[in-house]
């Protein structure tokens, strides 16, 4: 067994052997080849490494430059967002404060018109007969009406300045009728409120719903039945107020008072959950107002864990 | 049954719309809390009064201090210089209405009587005894005072403010003076100033800013004792212009961050609960002042840029800004002290750069000028309503003054320069703290 | 032999470009490697251009890849950096707080009157630096916003804080004597909170700088002119934390 085994193994390594010199002088002539050409392909690589690795530094140098530079603009603009935010909620107040003393001022105006028309004659002096003839024209007419309440305003003429203020009220004094305006119930009602008379408050600002149904300060009206009824203590009917005007004026200002307040009603109660949804409807409803941003503070302070 | 109804309620409101234009129409009536029906004053017709007493120095000291406090309630006409009383017989006293009788009290030198006699019906409208023992300390002042505002009470129906005090600053030392301008005395004096100072409506505690080194925290001190604590949430940012509710149980002050400063709300009661009223959004709301009846809360804002007098509920709805102003015209306004009768709302606005004291009336909106001359500034009103205190230049140095609003009269309360930012008590009574 | 050229291309893609970048290297070199030796039959003559073009592109692949990686990897570690940061920012400024709170009313308790003791702590920055940082800026009257003028001298210490990232300092806001005082110290707190601002949105840690607030308390000028007053409406810098 073991000589046929042997046989061709001797045989092959005989060829082997004839193979082998001239062979591996070949393979190693190759390799040499191979190891030059690998050399030469190693330090093309490294070059090509280091110049791709200067390349990539040259970026991220660049990039914490542009960087810099972004974070700076940022900054800056975020200092300069902050100043047009601050200028916008200047604008924004001046602007409701303009349309309250419009509105003050067409009352006024309405209400001048009214006495001019009642009791004098068709020939009155130029200047009265001008107020009712420009009701519809502002501009020359708004001056005339803001005349009288900037002059009282005015510092340096005390004397004079504490003798005007009578005149516009006293005009509409002296032929006060059993049918006071709006304005005048309102104002009555207000100063009984104030006066710590709230029943009587409570009176005159239903008196006023009722003459006055349509009137733009209903929702006012309604506001205030319920800060009467907060007055003496009465907590439910304030709040049946309260929901009356977030019902039927939601576009009144009074209306994110009125959610505030059940919010704080209900915080009393200790209805927590109750609390949340008012003062999220005032978040919602009103993210500009005030009553808004009270509400995120009571939000934070119920928020569960506290 | 309804209709009864109706018709009582508009009965009541014809009369009431009757009611304001009689008041609106007198510019000078003025109703005051707390006073009866039908005594009404009239200005430049003050009733005489003479005090009168026995040549001796303690009776001497009272009587000088009782004519004094008569005098500075500018609801009299002090008669000076009668005779004394051995020579005084009744009828000879025309020019006088009233007279106060200073007298021992019968029973030996142990104690001083006060009698105050209508001259025309000589009948005795008061009478009030003072213990002798401790003449000259401030129990003994202040029990002088009080005996004083008894007899304005007796005499016109509403006490006078002899036995108050007025807290102020001074090179940033906390000062107090009596309101007769006697008896100055020093209540912190730290190396950092401090300001803003507050009554409690009870006279037994006091608020202020005091400035410290790592802050600027409103603190509660209370007089009699100098017990100190810091209200909670004030230890961090600018916390200044307290002030206590009428009833004494909240304070409202001024709190400042990076955002902004705003008022806050603090329940001094229940020591905790520190609330935000308003949502400053970049600017600054401060000088917080509560109307009498604790229901809303006056103060400053710069929300328009200028900063000016607005007006909330206490519980923060509700904001708008109070009493007409032109944006560009109307000078800045700070400093808003609504009256004890809560008709009126006193604040400073500066008028070419220069600040005056004005006053506001709430019903009329009308708004009165009531200095002219130097730099008035931080008026503060006397619990009469119709006295206000406040720090001027008229004399040169900045001084308090004490106004009269009915009869225009001023005296000068403080001298030696620097003085601001005053605070007037409430009437004090006997038993609040004795300070020597 | 391929194996100690392996290990020195490894270390030296280490050394180069950092050790998240290592399994990108090890995948690239075991591709030239199978590249290198693919003919079944090595071939005789030099490895053909294409191969060599084939091998760059490779390469270049390669490294943006590793780059687009680095890039990541330092955003992630940017991002887990500044999450870590604000959280110990808070940490630290509940703290600080803390710590401020108990000592007003420690002061406030023994109502200290050492109210002339300084308010700064050496810098440890030279003469020139710390002279910048203290400069103070100046406002217009009434305003609190930044004037033209105040911005450079903000920048300059803006450069130096985030230079020397231990040093705390403290803002403090002053009027001039005009206005009503108490309203003073609301505006000197919104001059100091708007220079605060400015260093915040630039870059400096916002528990590093507190602000505080003097109305016209402390007035550098204590005349009554137009130029006294120009020069007491300004926010002054103190460094609170100092020294290395």
């Amino acid at each position: 067994m073991r000589a046929p085994v042997a046989l061709p193994l001797a045989l092959a390594l005989a060829a082997g052997g004839c193979a082998l010199r001239s062979d591996v002088t070949r393979v190693e002539r190759q390799l040499a080849a191979q190891q030059r050409e690998m050399v030469r392909a190693d330090s093309v690589r490294a070059s090509n490494l280091a110049s791709l690795a200067r390349l990539v530094q040259g970026l991220l140098d660049s990039l914490a430059v542009q960087q810099d530079a972004l974070t700076r603009l940022r900054g800056d603009l975020r200092v300069e967002l902050y100043n047009i935010q601050q200028q916008l909620v200047a604008i924004q107040e001046l602007t409701g404060q303009s349309q309250q003393r419009l509105s003050e001022l067409r009352g006024q105006l309405e209400q001048r018109s009214v006495q001019f028309a009642a009791p004098t004659d068709p020939a009155p002096p130029a200047g009265a007969g001008a107020a009712p003839a420009t009701a519809g024209t502002p501009p020359p007419s708004a001056p005339a009406g803001a005349a009288p309440p900037s002059a009282a305003a005015a510092p340096g003429n005390a004397p004079p300045g504490a003798a005007a203020p009578p005149a516009p009220t006293g005009a509409v004094g002296p032929p006060v009728s059993p049918e006071p305006t709006a304005d005048q119930l309102m104002e009555l009602a207000l100063q009984q409120l104030r006066r710590g008379s709230p029943g009587t408050a409570r009176i005159a600002f239903t008196e006023f719903l009722r003459r006055f149904p349509s009137h733009a300060r209903v929702a006012d009206a309604e506001f205030f039945t319920g800060e009467a009824w907060a007055a003496e203590q009465r907590a439910d009917s304030a709040a049946t107020a309260y929901r009356r005007v977030a019902e039927r004026y939601p576009s009144s200002p009074r209306a994110a008072s009125s959610l505030y307040k059940l919010g704080v009603q209900a915080v009393a109660a200790g209805r927590r959950d109750e609390a949340r949804t008012y003062f999220n409807r005032v978040v919602t409803g009103y993210p500009g107002s005030e009553e808004a941003a009270l509400a995120r503070d009571q939000l934070r302070s119920l928020a569960p864990g506290r | 049954m309804v209709r009864g109804a109706w018709d009582v309620a508009r009965v009541a409101l014809v009369a009431l719309l009757a009611w304001p234009s009689v008041v609106g129409a007198q510019d000078t009536v003025r109703v005051e809390s707390g006073v009866r029906i039908g005594i009404t004053y009239t200005p430049g017709s003050r009733p005489g009064i003479a005090v009168v007493a026995p040549a001796a120095a303690v009776f001497d000291s009272v009587r000088a201090m009782v004519a004094r406090d008569l005098d500075y309630s500018d609801r009299f006409e002090v008669v000076e210089r009668l005779p004394d009383t051995a020579a005084l017989r009744l009828g000879a006293v025309r020019a006088a209405t009233y007279v106060v009788m200073v007298d021992t009290a019968g029973t030996g030198a142990s104690a001083v009587a006060l009698r105050l006699i209508e001259v025309a019906t000589n009948r005795s409208l008061m009478r009030r005894q003072l213990p002798l023992q401790a003449v000259g300390t401030t129990a003994w002042r202040g029990a002088v005072h009080a005996a004083s505002d008894e007899i304005v009470r007796a005499a016109m129906g509403t006490p006078g403010i002899a036995a108050t005090s007025l807290l102020f600053v001074q090179g940033g030392r906390l000062m107090r003076i009596d309101a007769d301008g006697a008896n100055g005395t020093v209540v912190r004096s730290a190396g950092r100033p401090a300001l803003s100072p507050a009554w409690s409506p009870d006279g037994r505690w006091i608020a202020y800013t005091a400035f410290v080194r790592s802050g600027q925290p409103i603190v509660l001190q209370e007089l009699a004792t100098g017990r100190r604590a810091v209200v909670p949430t004030t230890e961090y940012g600018l916390n200044i212009t307290p002030e206590f509710s009428p009833d004494g149980r909240r304070l409202a002050f001024a709190h400042g961050t990076e955002a902004g400063t705003d008022v806050y709300v603090y329940d001094v009661e229940r020591g905790c609960c520190v609330q935000r009223l308003t949502a400053g959004r970049f600017s600054d709301n401060l000088s917080p002042t509560w109307s009498p009846d604790g229901q809303r809360l006056a103060f400053i804002s710069s929300r328009a840029r200028s900063p000016q007098l607005y007006v909330m509920a206490a519980d923060g709805t509700g904001q708008e800004v109070l009493g007409r102003f032109d944006f560009g015209a109307t000078g800045p306004t700070a400093g808003p002290a609504w009256s004890p009768d809560g008709q009126a709302i006193a604040f400073q606005r500066d008028v070419d750069g220069t600040p005056q004291v004005f006053v506001l009336d709430l019903a009329t909106r009308a708004v009165r000028q009531i200095t002219g001359s130097g730099r008035n500034e931080d008026p503060t009103w006397a619990p009469d309503g119709r006295h206000l205190a406040f720090a001027s230049t008229r004399g040169g140095a900045r001084d308090l003054w004490v106004v009269d609003l009915e009869t225009g009269r001023l005296r000068q309360l403080t001298s030696g320069g620097g003085a601001r930012l005053p605070a007037w008590s409430p009437r004090l009574s006997l038993s609040e703290e004795h300070r020597e | 032999m391929t194996l100690t050229w392996l290990h020195d291309r490894f270390s030296s893609a280490r050394w180069r470009l950092g050790p998240c970048t290592l399994a990108p290297w090890l995948l690239g070199v075991c591709t030239l490697v199978l590249v290198g030796c693919g003919g079944n039959p090595p071939p005789a003559t030099p490895p053909a251009p294409l191969a060599t073009d084939s091998l760059r592109a490779q390469q270049v692949a390669d490294s943006v890849a590793a780059a687009a990686r680095r890039d990541s990897v330092l955003a992630a570690a940017r991002r887990d950096s500044a999450v870590a940061r604000s959280r110990a920012d808070s940490i630290v400024r509940a703290e600080r707080e803390r710590a401020r709170a108990d000592s007003v009313r420690a002061e406030v308790l023994r109502d200290a009157a050492e109210g002339t003791a300084p308010d700064s702590v050496p810098s440890g920055l030279d003469a020139a630096r710390a002279a910048a940082l203290a400069r103070p800026i100046h406002f217009d009257l009434d305003r609190a916003d930044l004037t033209a003028e105040a911005t450079p001298l903000l920048d300059e210490k803006l450069a130096i804080l985030r230079a020397n990232p231990w040093l705390e300092i403290q803002i403090e806001g002053h009027c001039d004597e005009r206005g009503p005082d108490e309203y003073n110290l609301a505006l000197g707190n919104r001059r100091a909170a708007a220079a605060k601002r400015y260093l915040v949105e630039h870059g400096v840690a916002e528990v590093r700088i507190a602000i505080i607030s003097y109305g016209e308390e402390r007035p550098v000028d204590p005349e009554h002119t137009e130029d006294a007053w120009a020069k007491n409406r300004r926010a002054e810098f103190v460094v609170t934390r100092g020294g290395r």
